[in-house]
C-alpha cells in the first residue's frame, strides 16, 4: 500500500518536473515564431542541426578535447584540492590560514582566471585547464577540510583511546567520514567546471566545443550555438546522473540498507 | 598482586568549579571495581583521566597497564563499517596479519553471540546487539584494563543482565581488570569485587566495599542489604545536594 502511493508520489513529481521543461521548450518555440531564425532559431531547426552533427562526426573532436580539458582538470583539482582540504582539515592552522584565501580566490570572476592563463601560457589547451583547476580547488580543498573537521568527535574520541595509527585513522574513519561531502563538492565542481571550460575555449582556445561556438558567432550560425549548448547542458546532466550519483549511492551504500 | 591503575589526590576544575577533590582509588591486576555515585558528579571524567582523554589539575596517576580499551555509553561503532570490520579497525595496527585479525574479530564476535551479523552494518542492528559489539571491540585488543562508562545504562533491564551476565563470566575467565562506572547500584554488585562509593561536588571516594562471590548473587539476602546500604549513602549525598541547592 505504502510502496503504490510512494511510487504514485515519484510519478507526480516526476511530471512536475517534465511539465517545467515542456512549459521551457514551448516558450522557445513561441519566441521563435516572432523572431528571425539567426536571432531565435525553433527547437526543431537546433535539434535538426544537432543530429546533423552528430550524424557527420562533427561533434566527436570538439567534444573529445572539451571532454579531455575537463578531465585533466577536474583530476588535477582533486589531488590538489584534496591535499590542502586533507591537510587544512586536520591541522587547525592551516584550515584559518586557508579560508581567507578561498574567499578571496572564489571572489575572482573565471574570466580573470581565462585572461592570466592567455597571457601567461598562450593560447592552446592550458587556459581552459588552468581556469578549470582555479575554480575547482578552493571548493574541492574547503568541502573537504570543512567535512574533517566536522566528523563526530566522539569516533575520533573512541579511535584515540584505541591508540589508532593516524594511517589507519585516514582511511577508515577520515576517508568515509567525508566521502558525503566530496562528492558534493564535485558535483558543484563538475557544474561550474563545464561552464567555465566553455568559456575559456571560446577566448583562449583553437579547439573545443567553446571553440566551435565562438566559430558559430562568427558566421552567425545561431542554430549551431544551440545544438553545441544542448550538448554542454547533456554533458552537465550525464555526469551528474550517470557519474556522480551512482558513485555517490556506491561509496555511501551502508546508509541506505535498512 | 599489580596494581594497574593508583590515583593520588586527584583534582579537575572545569570553569573555576571543583569537580574532583583529593580523589584517591586504585585498581589492582583482574580486579573488577565500580565506581558509583550520583549522575554528573564527576564518574565518567575519572574514567576519562584515567585513560589518558582528560587532563588534571593536580594529583598523581600511576598507570601499571600497557594496553586500555574503552567502552564508552554509546557503541561509537563506525558507521561505514560492518561489525566485523568495525573489530578489525581497532586490530590494524596491532596484528599484521589479515586473516589473523578476522578470525580474532570473529572470536569475539562469537563470544557476544553476534557472528551471524558479522556482515551488518550498525544501522542494521539493534541498539543492545551495537553495544556487544562495542564490548567486542574492547575485548578482541586482548587489553590489560578495560574501562566501562555506563555502558548499559541505555539497554532495557533484562538485556543488561544478559550482558553483564556474559560479561562477568568472560572478565573472570580472561582475568581481566576493569573500571566500571555506574550510578546503578544492582549492576555494580552484580559485576564488581570491589566498589567506591563517591560523594559529589566536588567528587570524592566516600566508601570502599568488598564483594564476594556469594554476595553478587540477587537471592543473596546480603546482595540486598548491601543495596540497601549504598541507596541510603546516596540519598545521603542526593539530600545533601538538593539543601546546597
Amino acid at each position: 500500500m505504502d510502496k503504490a502511493i510512494d511510487r504514485r508520489k515519484d510519478l507526480t513529481n516526476w511530471l512536475k518536473r517534465l511539465s517545467g521543461i515542456v512549459v521551457l521548450f514551448g516558450f522557445w518555440e513561441v519566441l521563435s515564431l516572432f523572431f528571425p531564425p539567426v536571432i531565435v532559431p525553433s527547437v526543431e531547426r537546433v535539434f535538426l542541426t544537432f543530429s546533423q552533427l552528430l550524424l557527420r562526426g562533427e561533434l566527436w573532436l570538439p567534444l573529445s578535447h572539451t571532454v579531455t580539458r575537463v578531465l585533466m582538470g577536474v583530476g588535477l583539482s582533486i589531488l590538489l584540492g584534496g591535499g590542502v582540504g586533507i591537510l587544512a582539515g586536520l591541522v587547525k592552522g592551516i584550515y584559518e590560514a586557508i579560508k581567507p584565501v578561498v574567499v578571496i580566490i572564489e571572489n575572482i570572476p573565471p574570466i580573470v582566471w581565462v585572461i592570466v592563463a592567455i597571457i601567461w601560457f598562450g593560447l592552446g589547451a592550458i587556459p581552459p585547464v588552468f581556469a578549470i583547476i582555479s575554480l575547482a580547488v578552493p571548493i574541492i580543498s574547503v568541502h573537504l577540510a570543512q567535512g574533517i573537521r566536522d566528523i563526530d568527535p566522539s569516533l575520533r574520541e573512541m579511535a584515540h583511546s584505541f591508540n589508532v595509527k593516524i594511517s589507519t585513522k585516514l582511511y577508515h574513519l577520515y576517508l568515509p567520514a567525508i566521502t558525503g561531502t566530496f562528492f558534493s563538492a564535485l558535483s558543484v565542481g563538475f557544474g561550474l567546471t563545464w561552464r567555465v571550460v566553455v568559456m575559456a575555449e571560446f577566448f583562449g582556445s583553437m579547439s573545443g566545443i567553446g571553440n566551435q561556438l565562438n566559430w558559430a558567432r562568427f558566421n552567425l550560425e545561431t542554430d549551431k550555438a544551440f545544438a553545441y549548448t544542448i550538448l554542454v547542458v547533456s554533458l552537465g546532466l550525464m555526469t551528474e546522473y550517470l557519474v556522480i550519483r551512482p558513485l555517490q549511492n556506491w561509496a555511501t551504500r551502508w546508509r541506505i540498507r535498512k | 598482586m599489580r596494581t594497574m591503575v593508583k590515583l593520588s589526590g586527584v583534582e579537575k576544575t572545569f570553569n573555576s568549579l571543583k569537580v574532583i577533590k583529593n580523589l584517591n582509588f586504585w585498581v589492582l591486576e583482574g580486579e573488577v571495581v565500580s565506581l558509583i555515585g550520583l549522575s554528573g558528579c564527576g564518574k565518567s571524567t575519572t574514567l576519562r583521566i584515567v585513560a589518558n582523554l582528560e587532563k588534571t589539575d593536580k594529583g598523581t596517576i600511576n598507570r601499571g597497564f600497557k594496553r586500555l580499551a574503552f567502552i564508552f555509553q554509546e557503541p561509537r561503532l563506525l558507521p561505514w563499517r560492518t561489525a566485523l570490520e568495525n573489530i578489525v579497525f581497532v586490530l590494524k595496527d596491532r596484528i599484521s596479519n589479515k586473516i589473523e585479525r578476522q578470525q580474532i574479530a570473529l572470536h569475539y564476535l562469537k563470544l557476544m553471540k553476534l557472528d551471524q551479523f558479522k556482515n551488518y552494518y550498525p544501522d542494521q542492528l539493534s541498539g543492545g546487539m551495537k553495544q556487544r559489539i562495542s564490548v567486542a571491540r574492547a575485548l578482541a585488543i586482548n587489553p590489560d584494563i578495560i574501562l566501562m562508562d555506563e555502558p548499559f545504562s541505555d539497554l532495557d533491564f533484562p538485556l543488561r543482565l544478559l550482558l553483564i551476565d556474559s560479561l562477568q563470566e568472560i572478565l573472570k575467565k580472561e582475568s581481566k581488570t576493569a573500571i566500571y562506572v555506574t550510578h546503578d547500584i544492582r549492576d555494580s554488585l552484580l559485576l564488581s569485587d570491589r566498589i567506591y562509593i563517591l560523594t559529589t561536588k566536588p567528587m570524592h571516594v566516600k566508601e570502599e566495599l568488598y564483594i564476594s562471590t556469594e554476595m553478587k548473587k540477587m537471592s543473596n539476602p546480603k546482595f540486598l542489604e548491601l543495596e540497601e546500604h549504598i541507596i541510603n549513602l546516596l540519598k545521603e549525598d542526593s539530600l545533601r545536594e538538593g539543601e546546597n541547592k
